[in-house]
């Protein structure tokens, strides 16, 4: 009672007390490493030499040029600032006390007297709601992060010549740009998984909340990592840190590789949790081919983090063993061998790339149907797509590899294999088609965002097999072309969807409306902005530009095509701006919302916006499809009169309205399909 | 006839796209007609202007002429069926277009037209930013056929481009609902046949496109009968590319280059190394990269046909000075080839222009006018006296040059800094090589160049030089 | 359009006894939380198979030349010493979880207490190896013997969260946690721990049993 109150809002903030948890763990790690080294008679690091360079009295020459000792006590100093992290976060309180044989808490939220709600959002909470926030928030956060190194480099390569940047800087932001905007994209499909499958297959929360909120929350030490490489004297090596060049990269490499082997629990944890979630917990009534098709994205997504992942930890913790105790893995010189990297990381790079953008195409297969007013054409095809695309996506990797040292035979199999992915992914797109022929369709700001994604993710595919097959793959590999696809893949298949949910979604979050006209603007603004970017990079990437490349010479004839693409980066990016304001604005004065605006027929739309706690008062059961729209007197979901907050004919085809064209079906609702 | 209007727009759009390909991309490239370069087919006048003004007229016309065309059929094909009808039946088949026949194909047909104008001159040539083709000239025989697979991948593309945005758009504008309309739309839910159509016929595409690549790659990838074998060093941050002895004579005279001269029509074959990280080669008029790795040698067939100077870029990222990892092809015809080589291999007798070669990858680094760049530059550095960290100053003799080189971190230069230097050069480089080094090195400052000159006068009178000149990078 | 046109048939799904305010939390029956958990721990297993196959791989591809395999001078007798401790210990695990199903807590405790034993000599045994090797190679010379060092390293690590998991286990049987009805602690502690144990087993015969040790390795 004598402590003021903030500080004791402050002690309740979890992000604080984990800061604050995590420094002293770190301090007490880097003296322990120091301690356990000069017992070994092996040398250790000078403490105070970094505090002196913050100071600017002298310069850390060991950010450039680690020594072992230097590398190894920064990285144990990274590692037990991790767990002094999650421990002072409150995310291991529960297993903690079982470990002991106490009881725990019972893994819900309780409000505390005195302390604001909006605390919950800055510390360990179990409610897949609140979880899904925290991992939407962050994702955005870091994605203007990435987004601005973004912009500072293609200034700088607006013209040739180098204007402001050195060689240094250029690479240290290329590569910090390409993992922060990873990292978003990892994050962000968390977010949309998290909030949306337990209420959308009719659950109260996930399988294991505490673990839920565990991942989360190992994440931020993950970005604090990654974001402290650049200070700790950057890396010249790209996102994918091939050896040897990693090896013998500066300190900042390290902090990298420990970042992203950290962030791979994340995805691991949370995976299981949504598998589990979705194996067990979907609502009575709800078979495999009821759920929605979001739900099918989210599981072949799941099904290759789970997996994967581990492979990418493998990849950056062999280089990270190389560099502390100097194992030769990619020495040839001691036996190592090079392209053994390459095939270990790109077997989990590539499924990645389907992690990323399996769950925004379930967005657009959600969305397309609620503003047709007509049924997702070939719901089974598209789900049972999902499932083959992330099956082939694990036999296609060396599609990364084919200019690599690795035997040219075969490249012939891996192109056979990347060529044939081609055949699910297409299927979406026509049945998308059909999804909008016939129908009623509204435009609105959601609608206008997964059309867009549509139309990117569609040139993205398009501009695939080019690359895929080898003869003219080898001319397009690192260059321009490769990085212009994968960026309108990336907001096609993610970003475009990612926007497209929030805005679908806000009303059931916040219970407010956002501003439609800013909406409008934003997308036309992105489209138009990201558009240009990418048709002119892929066009100077076809001409000869190679890829991460600080400068260019002006007798190329690059130069106005990157002013060009430059100009349309700045257009997307500042669209964001809007996008943030709209956001922050509407949830806080925006008009309340109706519980369904939409009129989806969708779980979710059903109760309450913002959604209750525990978002059912008692289980739904599932009687019908997801989406027979224009199907009079087709129920979904039977909810507790409770829990049913939006009113039916908002989402449901009344009895009489005239039969549906070409359905032939009787109008009459049975129960129990 | 069930549905004319429908196969005449789709007949109508496939040629369409067709056109329009050839209208940008393929022989008749538009803007090459606009910038009346010789190789322009309307090449009539000279006069870039009147060209400039056929050119805009005559396509704009014949796509005017075309419209006009399509809107005259449909027009009338749709006068004759509403003319057949009294009373319009209700549609029972989203497909049929008895109703919305002229409406939908026009729509169509307008959708696809703005879309594929505004694809292909983007991924094509926008007249005023530069006017260069979509690719590069086709250097080699290898870059001819590749250039041939990726006219078939542009059509492939466009088309299917051009067929679902068209579809796309033409359902946006044609189905799009009253504001206030609660309605629903047709309750389709599926529809096996197309599922079943759409399937196996983009499997049947890829398939061919597979087997196409699969032809063309063995063509290009394939051992010749004649191939003249050159070794190629990458390192950060720069290339080497040695040439070997030549068979027929006795003497010792293959030779290190720092541009790649190649013969024109010769198969070449490269055998590539790395001393350091991961490099990849790339000359994008010859189309085909390979990785330069080390531990591992890669090998890269290539028969250049068109003379002309080009250039090596580096494409795996290799650290600070990646995008300045470049160097000259140079594709020449039998005469200046081998005249060329007569000039290597004469420069083998004078050590500076070798060390002028071998030094080619420091000069990222050292620079020979002055300028600081990275370490220590090189313009007065043999025989003056140098500040090192800790030890007051020495003299730059032969000794500290060679020490410097072989032994990066053994007297620091003071004020630059320590541990940047690689530190292997002292088993990159053989003992003669270094002396070609020391030799470039010395030329750089006065001092040297005199004692150069005293040495050379000195070998003159001594026929027996000890100047052994084999140039073998290990 | 009205609302009277649909009136569906509404029942109260699975609602068991909750606190009474509206919108309580339905409490998960204690079979159904099991059942959760137990494909939770096998997605984990799998994932980390992954991982020490992804390993298996490296030490598959780098450690050969072109005689075929080589591996790292071992001591044999050693290495069969500690793969038979792990797999008693496995033994002993098995027999716990046996005897908890029975309630028959003594042996419950007593299999506990001996896998731990066990699984603490088998570290011991790796660090004593790990001695014994270095007499021989070292971690920075030719790629086996950073291999063997990386392998048994990343292997010692599971042994060790193995062992604190049982030891956790091993305090709260003490204490009466568990019975034949409830104990989930236990078959996921055991369940890890053969995990850990087969994958020993690949990873021995691995670096042990095949391949041959090259004449001229540098040291």
């Amino acid at each position: 009672m004598l402590i003021p109150r903030p500080l004791r809002i402050l002690y309740h903030i979890g992000l604080v007390r984990g800061l604050v948890v995590g420094i002293i763990a770190m301090i007490a790690g880097m003296i322990l490493t120091n301690i356990v080294r000069a017992a070994f008679g092996m040398d250790t690091m000078d403490l105070l030499l970094p505090l002196e360079a913050l100071f600017g009295s002298t310069v850390w020459q060991a950010r450039t040029n680690p020594d072992t000792a230097t590398e190894v006590v920064t990285g144990m100093g990274a590692i037990f600032f991790t767990l002094g992290f999650l421990a002072g976060v409150g995310s291991l309180n529960d297993w903690f006390a079982w470990s002991i044989g106490r009881k725990g808490g019972d893994g819900h939220f309780h409000p505390k007297e005195g302390i604001p709600t909006w605390t919950r959002y800055f510390s360990f909470d179990t409610n897949h709601k609140v979880v899904g926030i925290q991992y939407g928030l962050t994702s955005i956060l870091v994605l203007m992060v990435g987004g601005l190194f973004a912009l500072i480099f293609r200034t700088e390569l607006a013209q040739p010549g180098l204007q402001f940047l050195n060689n240094q800087q250029y690479n240290n932001y290329i590569g910090i740009h390409g993992l922060l905007m990873i990292a978003a994209v990892l994050l962000g499909v968390g977010a949309l998984s998290n909030y949306l499958v337990p209420i959308m297959i009719g659950a109260q929360d996930m399988a294991f909340p505490r673990l839920n909120g565990f991942s989360y929350w190992i994440g931020v030490p993950a970005a604090i990592l990654l974001l402290m490489a650049l200070p700790m004297g950057g890396f010249d090596t790209g996102w994918t840190a091939y050896p040897p060049l990693s090896v013998r990269a500066p300190l900042g490499m390290q902090f990298v590789l420990l970042s992203i082997f950290i962030l791979g629990f994340q995805s691991i944890v949370g995976s299981i949790n949504l598998l589990v979630t979705i194996f067990m917990m979907r609502a009575p009534g709800m078979t495999w081919f009821r759920m929605p098709i979001f739900v099918w994205g989210v599981l072949a997504a799941s099904l290759l983090q789970f997996t994967a992942t581990q492979f990418f930890g493998l990849a950056f913790i062999s280089v990270l063993i190389e560099r502390w105790v100097n194992i030769p893995f990619y020495d040839p010189a001691r036996g190592g061998n090079v392209t053994l990297y390459q095939h270990i990381f790109w077997f989990y790079s590539h499924p990645t790339v389907y992690i990323w953008v399996l769950p925004g195409l379930g967005v657009i297969s959600e969305i397309l149907p609620v503003f047709s007013r007509k049924p997702l054409f070939g719901y089974k095809p598209i789900a049972l797509s999902s499932m083959a695309i992330a099956f082939m996506g694990y036999l296609v990797w060396a599609h990364h590899m084919f200019t690599s040292a690795m035997d040219p035979f075969l490249r012939l199999p891996f192109m056979l294999t990347t060529l044939t992915i081609a055949v699910p992914t297409g299927i979406k797109f026509f049945n998308w088609i059909g999804t909008l022929w016939g129908g009623k369709i509204h435009i609105s700001t959601p609608m206008l965002f997964s059309l867009g994604a549509f139309i990117l993710f569609l040139l993205g595919g398009l501009t695939g097999p080019p690359n895929g097959l080898v003869v003219t793959g080898i001319h397009l590999h690192d260059t321009h072309w490769v990085v212009a696809h994968f960026h309108i893949t990336v907001f096609g298949g993610f970003l475009f969807s990612f926007l497209s949910a929030i805005y679908f979604w806000f009303p059931k979050m916040t219970g407010k409306m956002f501003n439609e006209f800013l909406g409008r603007v934003h997308f036309w603004f992105m489209f138009g902005g990201f558009a240009t970017f990418a048709l002119s990079l892929f066009r100077i990437g076809v001409l000869g530009m190679p890829r991460r490349y600080a400068d260019y010479q002006s007798e190329w004839g690059f130069g106005s095509l990157n002013m060009l693409a430059t100009i349309g980066a700045f257009f997307a990016g500042g669209s964001m701006l809007i996008f943030i304001f709209n956001m922050a604005f509407s949830a806080r004065y925006g008009v309340k919302a109706a519980p369904n605006p939409w009129r989806s027929r969708s779980l979710e739309w059903q109760i309450a916006s913002p959604v209750p706690e525990f978002n059912f008062s008692a289980i739904p059961e599932i009687v019908g499809h997801p989406y027979d729209y224009g199907l009079p007197g087709a129920v979904y979901a039977i909810l507790s009169p409770e829990d049913q907050v939006a009113p039916l004919e908002d989402a449901y085809t009344p009895l009489d309205q005239p039969e549906a064209i070409g359905s032939g079906v009787a109008a009459v609702p049975v129960a129990g399909d | 006839m069930k549905r004319p209007q429908l196969m005449g727009t789709l007949l109508i759009l496939v040629s369409f796209i067709g056109i329009l390909f050839f209208l940008t991309g393929g022989r008749f490239s538009f803007a090459r007609q606009l910038s009346g370069d010789d190789a322009s087919v309307l090449n009539l006048t000279g006069d870039k202007t009147v060209q400039f003004i056929l050119v805009t007229v005559g396509v704009l016309g014949a796509m005017g002429g075309m419209a006009a065309a399509i809107a005259f059929v449909v027009w009338r094909l749709n006068r004759d069926i509403t003319q057949a009808q009294t009373s319009a039946p209700e549609p029972t088949n989203p497909l049929d277009y008895r109703i919305y026949g002229h409406r939908a194909a026009l729509v169509l047909i307008g959708g696809i037209t703005i879309v594929m104008l505004l694809f292909c001159q983007a991924i094509s040539m926008i007249p005023g930013f530069g006017g260069q083709d979509i690719l590069p000239v086709a250097a080699g025989e290898e870059a001819q056929a590749i250039d041939r697979l990726f006219l078939v991948e542009y059509i492939v593309m466009s088309v299917i481009f051009g067929l679902v945005v068209g579809l796309f758009l033409h359902s946006l504008l044609y189905f799009r609902a009253a504001k206030d309309d609660r309605s629903d739309g047709m309750f389709i839910h599926g529809h096996n046949t197309l599922e079943i159509g759409w399937t196996i016929l983009p499997a049947i595409i890829v398939t061919v496109l597979g087997i196409y690549a699969l032809i063309e790659f063995i063509g290009i990838f394939k051992e010749e009968d004649n191939e003249y074998v050159i070794k190629v060093t990458g390192q950060q941050w720069a290339w080497s590319f040695e040439y070997p002895d030549d068979p027929d004579t006795e003497e010792a005279d293959g030779f290190v280059s720092t541009e790649l001269v190649l013969l024109q029509n010769q198969p070449i074959k490269l055998e590539m190394n790395s001393l350091d990280v991961i490099h990849s080669f790339w000359v994008p008029e010859l189309r085909i990269k390979q990785d330069v790795t080390p531990g591992v040698e890669t090998t890269y067939r290539v028969t250049p046909t068109v003379a002309g100077e080009y250039s090596v870029r580096c494409t795996e990222i290799c650290g600070l000075n990646h995008s300045l990892m470049l160097a000259d092809v140079l594709v020449m015809d039998q005469s200046s080839y081998n005249k060329w080589v007569e000039q290597k291999i004469a420069d083998l007798q004078d050590p500076v222009a070798v060390g002028q070669t071998l030094a080619a990858p420091c000069l990222t680094c050292h620079s020979l006018d002055g300028s600081r760049v990275v370490g220590p530059t090189w313009k007065e550095l043999y025989g003056s006296e140098v500040p090192i960290e800790g030890e007051g100053s020495v003299l730059a003799d032969e000794n500290y040059i060679l020490d410097s080189i072989v032994n990066p971190n053994g007297q620091i230069h003071q004020g630059y800094p320590a541990g940047v230097m690689p530190q292997n050069y002292g088993s990159t480089f053989s003992e003669v090589q270094l002396g070609q080094l020391l030799a470039f090195i010395k030329s750089q400052s006065e001092i040297g160049r005199q004692e150069l000159e005293a040495e050379s006068s000195a070998d003159e009178e001594a026929p027996e030089a000890d100047l052994q000149v084999g140039a073998v990078v290990n | 359009m009205s609302t009277t046109a649909l009136e569906p048939i509404v029942h109260h799904g699975t609602v068991v006894e909750h606190d009474g305010h509206h919108g309580g939390l339905i409490p998960i029956a204690p079979e159904r939380q099991l059942q959760f958990n137990r494909l939770g721990m096998w997605l984990f297993i799998i994932s980390e198979t992954f991982l020490f196959a992804g390993i298996l791989i490296m030490r598959i591809v780098l450690g050969r030349n072109e005689d075929g395999f080589t591996r790292p001078e071992l001591s044999q007798s050693l290495g069969l010493l500690i793969t038979s401790i792990l797999l008693v210990s496995s033994f002993f695990v098995n027999r716990a979880e046996v005897a908890i199903k029975h309630n028959d807590r003594f042996q419950f405790n007593l299999s506990t207490f001996l896998a731990i034993l066990l699984g603490l000599i088998f570290v011991g045994g790796v660090v004593y190896e790990w001695d014994e090797a270095l007499n021989h190679f070292k971690p920075d010379g030719h790629i086996e013997g950073g291999l063997f060092f990386f392998m048994t390293g990343v292997h010692a690590l599971h042994v060790i969260t193995g062992v604190l998991f049982l030891l956790i286990v091993f305090f709260n049987g003490i204490r009466g946690h568990y019975s034949s009805k409830s104990h989930w602690g236990v078959e996921s502690a055991a369940l890890y721990w053969h995990f850990v144990d087969v994958v020993w087993v690949f990873f021995y015969v691995a670096l042990y049993l095949i391949g041959t040790v090259p004449e001229t390795v540098a040291h």
